[in-house]
């Protein structure tokens, strides 16, 4: 980082010290150039009027004259005496009657020449603004030659240069004043750092309190500046030397300032200002004390105070202060209100999302404060429990299906050699009765174990929604049509008569037409297993309230001794025997692949009438 | 005389397939690993493959990528995964064909055979005119036969016009009411179009090897049926 050191070495902040001095003066004395400019209306006169002008006000020839004609006629005045300072100043005074007091020769070409007048009462020494005082009047003659060195010849030249610069002055002091805050700036931005590294450095004055550091350096600077002006009143009023000594004072006072605010620019970048300030301090305590008290007290206290401050101002009653008083005190509820409303809104939202089960939304407690803070902050830890609750569950049912799955193929190899070696032994010629009947039970068993495994790791996958589910359009009408064309056979094997109904028209779903299959076959095939024979199936799309609903009717073979909650239970089946092909798996998986694709399944039971109802909403 | 390689880490397994495909067409080499499998390719000229997919050393996706990359034989996977990404994987990686455990003999061989004749017959017996093909499935239409790798099967008039629908557009979804319109020539009233879903029921019984799991006409549930398209080069 050469380029921070550069920026960061000593050197550099010397020369922005002596270039943020430098144009502070500079612009102050531009600053008292331009007042001349306009007091003295330098852009409406030549450059002799406003000569004259500055002659008259600033150089002091009016005082000047005053004196003079206050000498001449107490009798004091000495030629000699007055000459070092105004040479190029020639006086002639004449009183009221027109008599010459004083008549100083001049021997100058070019002059500028004007009148003083003056009342004065030589008995009291005094000026006066009255018509009995006499008046005299000084007529003042200055060379404008300016052969002398004196008063009149500085400003002459400063008259000089300042009308050669009148219209520019205020881009010059504008350009200084941008270079000595550019050097201000670079001292901030420098501040506390060093070449060396890159911490931000402090000494011992950073240990005081930040405001109570600013008072210190505050009162220091008022102090010296009160007597040092004291001291330069007693000095009485040599005009150079004053004019010298406020400008010292003034880049005195200057200096302090900038001090200061780098102080407190380090401070700023070090963190932490406020808190190390007295105030803050002051603040932290008494709001700790009082948020020591309950809820009830602390706002018992608020409205005591608000109370206390109705008080005040019915007491101190004023048209002005009641009105200054109501509107403060409205701006203070009417923020506190709206803050209030905005932190109530933001916790309803999180009860709701809560509610509604979205348990990732967190409230923002951040600009909260007390008791709503940690009312959002205790909703927060009840979403993230209740996330962390229901996480666990999913990872644990996704662990029981992994398990499934994987004991489910570890099984099946075997399996896979007893079906094939039974098979073979079905094959062989045999003369023994009993061996083929044992062989077609052994067939047929090991055919069920094959199905019971199937269904297994595709109830728990249904169950844990572990299914990739496609929702596509898909015509209901179609799909019952198809249903009843690949049970046809089965029906009439088991002597069943299906009956279907459903609309002309067209009824639309989503769902995903290979898991609406694996449904429907579920369900004709329970009734193919569970039907008394010889009788009606019924199977209804109908349409209500938008909704899509398929219903399959059937007469139940065995009695229903069991409720529909029950049926749809894994590994519940309609016969206690179990005697019957099928493991109770079927209605179970029937439901989660109906629940995956964002439908419901409703079973009724209602004597030896068993019904199921898919219903989905229509598109 | 077809040389078949039998793959699985199973002995026994291995056993009762070489015995359901004891043929005297067929040259039987057995296999226990991937590992094993890839060499007696390297040492036999081998026209179909049968494997297991968890077997020890080498499993069989890692030994059919191998095989792929040097051969075009045909590979049935014949595995206990049945989940559908597992046969998505399986036939993405270069099998042509997928077989779960525990699997019927019948649809072993038959399988087996289908393989065997599009491996090497497909595309050199030269196609008559007026006759349609689908992978296996040959229509012809002046002799109103249908032959399923290469043997007749009988069908009924209707049954042939459904087909011959459904093969002169592969790929296309005919709803139930399409085809009745279609074939009938009549519109269909109430629950008259249930006929056809009832008619391609017994079409695939009589085409596929396993109805329920259909390759070449295959239902599209909610949707209708359709012809597969021919995939193969």
């Amino acid at each position: 980082m050469k380029n921070k050191k550069w920026k960061y070495s000593l050197w550099a902040k010397v020369v922005s010290w002596i270039i943020l001095v430098t144009m502070a003066c500079v612009t102050a004395v531009l600053g008292i150039g331009a007042k001349i400019i306009q007091a003295d209306n330098f852009y409406n006169s030549t450059f002799q009027a406003a000569e004259k002008a500055v002659m008259i006000n600033e150089a002091g020839s009016y005082q000047d004259a005053n004196r003079i004609i206050q000498e001449v006629v107490s009798g004091s005045y000495s030629t000699a005496s007055e000459r070092g300072l105004i040479k190029n100043a020639t006086f002639k005074v004449v009183d009221q009657s027109g008599k010459v007091l004083l008549d100083e020769k001049t021997t100058a070409k070019n002059v500028i020449q004007f009148d003083v007048e003056q009342r004065y009462d030589y008995t009291t020494s005094s000026y006066y603004r009255s018509d009995t005082v006499p008046t005299y009047t000084a007529t003042v003659t200055i060379d404008s030659d300016f052969p002398y060195h004196d008063r009149y010849e500085m400003w002459h030249q400063i008259t000089k240069a300042l009308y050669s610069i009148q219209y520019a002055i205020f881009y010059i002091a504008a350009g200084v004043f941008i270079l000595g805050f550019l050097a201000f700036i670079f001292l901030i931005q420098a501040a506390g750092h060093s070449a060396k590294d890159e911490e931000i450095h402090t000494d011992w004055t950073y240990r005081i309190p930040g405001d109570l550091y600013i008072l210190l350096w505050g009162g220091l600077t008022t102090v010296v500046t009160a007597v040092f002006v004291s001291a330069a009143n007693a000095m009485a009023a040599n005009n150079q030397g004053t004019i010298y000594f406020v400008g010292t004072l003034f880049i005195f006072i200057g200096c302090m300032i900038t001090i200061c605010c780098l102080n407190v620019a380090v401070r700023i970048k070090k963190g932490g200002f406020w808190s190390h300030t007295v105030i803050w301090w002051i603040i932290k305590n008494v709001a700790a004390y009082f948020n020591s008290f309950g809820l009830m007290a602390r706002t018992v206290w608020i409205l005591l105070g608000l109370f206390f401050l109705d008080a005040l101002g019915v007491v101190f009653y004023s048209a002005d202060n009641n009105m200054l008083f109501w509107f403060f005190r409205t701006c203070i509820v009417f923020g506190f209100g709206i803050w209030l409303a905005n932190v109530l809104k933001q916790l309803l939202k999180g009860t709701q999302m809560l509610s509604s089960g979205d348990l990732s939304y967190q409230v923002d407690t951040s600009k909260m404060k007390g008791p709503l803070k940690q009312a959002g902050e205790n909703l927060n830890h009840i979403a993230i429990g209740m996330s962390k609750a229901v996480d666990d569950r999913m990872k644990s049912e996704r662990m029981k299906t992994e398990l499934i799955t994987n004991v489910s193929h570890d099984i099946k190899t075997p399996l896979t050699s007893i079906i094939n070696y039974t098979d073979l032994i079905s094959k062989e010629p045999c003369e023994n009765a009993k061996i083929k009947e044992y062989t077609e039970v052994l067939t047929r068993q090991s055919e069920r174990l094959k199905k019971l495994i199937e269904d297994l790791i595709e109830a728990s996958k249904a169950s844990t929604g572990n299914l990739d589910v496609l929702l596509n359009p898909c015509e209901v009408n179609v799909l019952l049509t198809q249903a009843v064309g690949e049970y046809e056979e089965k029906f009439k094997k088991n002597e069943l008569e299906l009956i279907t109904t459903q609309p002309d028209h067209p009824v639309r779903i989503l769902a995903d037409g290979r898991r609406m299959w694996r449904v429907f076959d579920n369900l004709l095939n329970n009734i193919c297993k569970y039907s008394q024979h010889r009788t009606r199936v019924y199977l209804d799309l109908t349409e209500k309230d938008g909704k899509a609903e398929i219903i399959f009717k059937n007469t139940s073979r065995e009695a229903l001794n069991i409720s529909a909650e029950e049926l749809k239970e894994r590994f519940v089946r309609g016969d206690s025997s179990r005697n019957t092909e099928g493991n109770g798996l079927g209605l179970s998986i029937a439901q989660s692949l109906t629940e995956l694709q964002k439908g419901t399944m409703d079973l009724q039971v209602d004597g030896d009438l068993f019904k199921v109802i898919l219903t989905f909403p229509e598109i | 005389m077809f040389n078949l390689l039998i793959c699985d880490d199973d002995p026994d397994i291995v056993h009762a397939l070489k015995i359901y495909l004891n043929d005297p067409q067929y040259v039987l080499y057995e296999a226990n690993t991937g590992v094993q499998a890839l060499q007696i390719m390297q040492e036999h000229e081998i026209q179909l493959v049968l494997m297991d997919i968890m077997m020890p050393e080498m499993d069989g996706i890692s030994a059919m990528v191998k095989i792929r990359e040097t051969s075009n034989v045909p590979v049935i996977l014949l595995t206990a995964k049945s989940e559908d990404s597992d046969k998505v994987l399986g036939l993405n990686v270069g099998a042509d064909d997928y077989i779960t455990k525990p699997f019927n003999p019948v649809e072993v061989s038959a399988r087996v055979k289908s393989q065997l004749r599009r491996y090497t017959q497909l595309g050199s017996a030269p196609l008559k005119p007026q006759t349609i093909r689908t992978a296996g499935i040959e229509l012809d239409n002046c002799t109103k036969k249908v032959t399923l790798d290469g043997s007749e099967v009988s069908l009924t008039p209707t049954e042939f016009d459904i087909l011959k629908l459904l093969m002169e557009h592969p790929g296309i979804v005919y709803s139930p009411k399409d085809i009745y319109k279609q074939v009938w020539k009549d519109e269909p009233i109430g629950n008259e179009s249930t006929t056809v879903a009832v008619h391609i029921r017994h079409l695939r019984e009589k085409l596929e090897i396993d109805p329920n799991e259909p390759r070449y006409l295959k239902v599209v549930w909610g949707q209708g049926y359709k012809m597969e398209e021919e995939t193969r080069k």
